[in-house]
């Protein structure tokens, strides 16, 4: 059984709208007004969500790599998700756990990175695999600094690439 | 949901039919950006100052 590109891009469409959602919810301009942080429960409920979506798309992915790679996401995805949800509901208190998100975000970024199959230049689907693992990685390096210093300008730097990254995913293109 | 009329009436109106009628990127950009304004509209009414519990950080 092997899935059509048509329904691999109709998926990406999904979840970026899902994503989206997320980034906005979590941190969208109310944030940057307000200045503070909100303890909603998005991000990891969408990490959860797509880690177990990524099982999925291990068990019928169409090539080896493709089944590796969605497995370790799915790992990642699910250990960051529950991770940072035992931080939003206090009971994780390691100085560690902010970074959670970010680091998975990196990690993410690289499979992406490594799971880019055929050249950029003549394969629009790689080309988008390519531009998904830039952004992701750099949303990492901005989370990771505005875990650290705390500033609006560290949280645009991390809010832009995802941003960037779930409309790469609302825009991903058929294939086959 | 009258951009995705015509997919929901051919697909039915179940649960599949309705993911293949919404899940086109303008449909799914417009429904997230009528939720955001939407969300935005309620805290506004509400007078609530978005939340302000500590957290993703």
């Amino acid at each position: 059984m092997t899935i059509n590109g048509s329904e691999v891009a109709r998926a990406h469409w999904l979840f970026g709208a899902i994503f989206l959602a997320m980034v906005l919810q979590e941190l969208g301009p109310p944030v940057v007004r307000a200045g503070v942080r909100r303890a909603s429960f998005a991000f990891p409920v969408v990490f959860l969500l797509a880690g177990v979506s990524m099982w999925g798309a291990a068990v019928f992915g169409n090539t080896a790599i493709d089944a590796v790679v969605h497995s370790f996401w799915g790992d990642i995805l699910i250990a960051a998700g529950v991770l940072d949800l035992q931080r939003r509901r206090g009971r994780l208190h390691a100085a560690w756990g902010p970074l959670v998100l970010p680091v998975a975000i990196g990690l993410c970024g690289a499979l992406f990175l490594a799971h880019s199959e055929g050249s950029p230049a003549k394969d629009p689907t790689a080309l988008w695999h390519v531009l998904m693992g830039g952004v992701l990685v750099a949303a990492a390096l901005g989370g990771v600094m505005w875990v650290r210093r705390g500033s609006l300008r560290w949280l645009g730097a991390y809010g832009a690439p995802l941003t960037a990254f779930s409309l790469l995913l609302l825009t991903f293109p058929r294939s086959g | 949901m009258v951009l995705a009329w015509p997919s929901l009436s051919w697909f039915g109106v179940s649960p599949i039919g309705l993911y293949r009628s919404v899940d086109q990127p303008s449909i799914l950009l417009t429904l997230v950006g009528l939720w955001y304004t939407g969300r935005g509209f309620l805290h506004r009414e509400a007078g609530e100052p978005e939340d302000e519990r500590g957290g993703g950080r």
